[in-house]
């Protein structure tokens, strides 16, 4: 069974008097294991697409299915909560946390089931993205963006999920810190068994990638490529 | 980590935003609890002003009396009694003391122990002692119900003897016999008036009761010369005496009758049940005091005479707390909502990664509370001085010193002639258990009023659309 399942997705965004169809009942699956990429222009809707099967909008027709359960179903906020991890372009780090703060808020507010020594497994995590003890202490404006990026990984992939969802998390990074971000996600996918989702500009990127889901802006719909 | 640590974390880590909200806090704080205790205080002060004057009354008699004044004087005495009952009837009224009273009698067989010795009281030949008939319209006159003086020996009088006007009498308690022996309960006493040597009446009394006045009485009145009687009685001797008069003087053609002694009424002190009761009292009794001669009189006459300023204080201070009540949530709101936005990414987080929206709301309240109420608190402390310096601005602002102040009131429903400048004198702000009480509520109110508009902002909000602006 598909780990993640959209079913007929169809949005639109206002325009003038009209509205914009961005997705046009969007068919698509994603499986544990495997890295997706989603690639398109600007504005042909990667990041909506992302923001629909985070959970932080809701589509306007369709359905999104997570584990066969349509996410609507479950609950938007448990969803979030206990399903997935999400990763933004512009971190979005709590900035008057350190980096352990940051994860543990995560693994604090998760239904699922944390070890008992929150504090060690949340290090053991940062340590996984290459985050030590020394900087897992230090205030979140004390780390470049790199490491920022790392921690925000780090704290979606915290509470146990299996799906990883990450918008353009490779945007804001120097081209060295990208390749060892893509490698982490890499890993997740094939390593740990994760889903991960990611949206990218970039075809170099994409194409370290399983499966690239390729967003037709006269469609609105995926071209999927493998 | 738990939404109550995130709060603490918050508070002590983002000192800059800390720091503004407590700052602004301190000093709407400081204005509100001035504003406050200048408001509570005067309206306390105007409560205790109110609460020694008490719910009383009183109808004065301006009487003119034409001539011929015999015509005259059992037309106002009808009127009167018949006024002083009505207005004694009322069900608002708790009691209405009316006293007749007549003078000019004496009596030779009893004589004063406390004012003069025994021998010095044979060295006078025994003398007869004035005495005044004092009337009660109580069974238990007010005076020993209000402990003004106590029954020491016997009883009070009955209703029966108050209705029918019993010969009965309460005597001072330092009354002896003229043979220095002691007055029983029982003994009867011999008073007798007296016109050019000549008696014109004796009336027998009986000695039910023995008093002693033990504190002071409306207008300084002295109760040691007094025999108390009910009111009916005085008028019985009174009647008595005119007919005897009467007889003695056409014996002798001396003129008519109001040559000697009549029964005056003295101004009753009226109690009501309870001052809010009074003003509708007094359009009542307005209603009923039809005439000139007479005029209604209460506490509320002497408030006004005396707390004018009082007045003007509280009106004053309750436009100040009201604006500062306001702008305290105008402003606090603004510095809320702009806190709140400023972290409106942080909330977008906590949306993201699942956390329940009530425990986003406890975490900002938990935040905003702490701060603001610390604030509040330690606000008191300034708005203390800030207050004390408020009155005394206010009050140089509104006396004005070309009026001068109403040293003089009715004596009789303000025996303790509490004046404006008693009060000013006595003036003091209060920062007592209320106003703290008071205090807390209104910034409690204050704190729901101004964090309720931006926390409904982020109760409504979609977390991608907190994430994207």
């Amino acid at each position: 069974m598909n780990i993640l399942e959209t079913k007929n997705l169809y949005f639109t965004y206002p325009d003038g008097d009209q509205r914009k169809i961005i997705l046009n009942e969007v068919n698509v699956s994603f499986d544990k294991g495997k890295f997706y990429t989603i690639l398109g222009a600007s504005g042909s809707g990667k990041t909506t697409f992302l923001s629909l099967i985070a959970a932080l909008d809701k589509p306007e027709r369709g359905e999104i299915l997570f584990n066969g359960e349509a996410i609507e179903k479950i609950g938007y906020e448990k969803y979030r909560r206990d399903d997935i991890g999400i990763v933004f372009q512009s971190y979005n780090l709590i900035p008057y946390m350190n980096s352990l703060e940051n994860v543990m808020v995560a693994m604090s507010i998760t239904d699922n089931e944390m070890e008992k020594d929150m504090k060690a497994q949340a290090l053991r995590i940062l340590e996984s993205v290459g985050i030590d003890e020394n900087k897992a202490k230090r205030r979140i404006n004390r780390l470049s963006g790199g490491e920022q990026q790392r921690v925000a990984i780090a704290r979606a992939i915290s509470t146990n999920v299996d799906v990883i969802i990450a918008d353009e998390p490779t945007g804001n990074l120097d081209g060295k810190t990208s390749e060892m971000i893509i490698d982490i996600f890499k890993k997740l996918a094939h390593e740990q068994n994760k889903c991960v989702i990611m949206v990218t500009h970039s075809e170099k990127i994409a194409a370290e990638s399983d499966v690239v889901l390729k967003l037709n802006t006269d469609t609105q719909n995926f071209e999927v490529t493998s | 980590m738990k939404w109550f640590k995130r709060s603490w974390l918050s508070i002590t880590r983002n000192k800059i935003k800390t720091g503004i909200l407590f700052l602004t806090t301190f000093i709407i704080g400081s204005f509100l609890s001035s504003t406050l205790a200048l408001y509570l205080s005067n309206e306390q002060i105007k409560a205790e002003i109110k609460n020694k004057l008490g719910p009383v009354a009183t109808v004065h008699s301006y009487y003119n009396f034409d001539e011929p004044y015999a015509d005259t004087y059992d037309k106002y005495f009808d009127e009167y009694t018949m006024i002083l009952e009505k207005l004694a009837q009322n069900p608002a009224v708790e009691y209405a003391n009316i006293h007749y009273s007549l003078t000019g009698f004496a009596s030779p067989s009893i004589y004063d122990d406390s004012t003069m010795s025994y021998q010095d009281y044979e060295a006078m030949n025994k003398k007869a002692v004035p005495l005044i008939c004092y009337g009660t319209n109580y069974s238990m006159p007010i005076e020993v119900q209000e402990y003004k003086m106590e029954i020491t020996d016997g009883r009070g009088f009955t209703e029966e003897e108050i209705n029918t006007g019993a010969n009965v009498i309460l005597l001072p308690e330092n009354y002896k016999r003229n043979d220095n022996q002691a007055i029983q309960i029982g003994d009867q006493i011999q008073l007798y008036y007296k016109k050019d040597q000549q008696i014109i009446l004796e009336y027998q009394v009986k000695v039910i009761g023995k008093f002693k006045q033990i504190n002071q009485l409306p207008q300084d009145m002295n109760l040691s010369d007094c025999v108390i009687m009910p009111n009916q009685t005085i008028e019985h001797i009174s009647l008595s005496l005119n007919e005897a008069w009467l007889s003695f003087s056409d014996a002798i053609s001396h003129g008519d009758h109001y040559d000697i002694p009549q029964i005056s009424i003295s101004s009753p002190i009226i109690r009501l049940k309870n001052i809010d009761y009074l003003e509708a009292f007094h359009e009542r009794a307005t209603l009923l005091l039809k005439n000139k001669n007479y005029v209604f009189s209460s506490a509320s006459d002497i408030y006004d005479a005396i707390a004018g300023i009082i007045e003007n204080m509280s009106f004053m201070s309750k436009f100040l707390v009201s604006s500062a009540f306001i702008s305290s949530i105008l402003i606090l709101s603004l510095i809320t909502t702009m806190f709140i936005r400023l972290r409106k990414h942080e909330i977008g987080v906590y949306m993201a990664v699942g956390e329940k929206k009530n425990r986003i709301i406890f975490q900002f309240i938990h935040e905003i509370l702490f701060i603001m109420l610390l604030s509040f608190n330690l606000s008191l402390l300034a708005g203390k001085q800030i207050s004390n310096s408020l009155s005394e601005e206010l009050m140089d602002f509104l006396i004005d010193p070309n009026i001068q102040t109403i040293t003089q009131t009715d004596e009789l429903l303000n025996p303790e002639q509490i004046s404006r400048d008693t009060i000013l004198n006595n003036y003091s702000l209060s920062f007592d258990s209320s106003f703290l009480i008071v205090y807390e509520v209104l910034s409690l109110s204050v704190f729901t009023l101004s964090a309720s508009f931006p926390l409904i902002y982020l109760v409504k909000s979609k977390p991608k659309d907190i994430l994207s602006e």
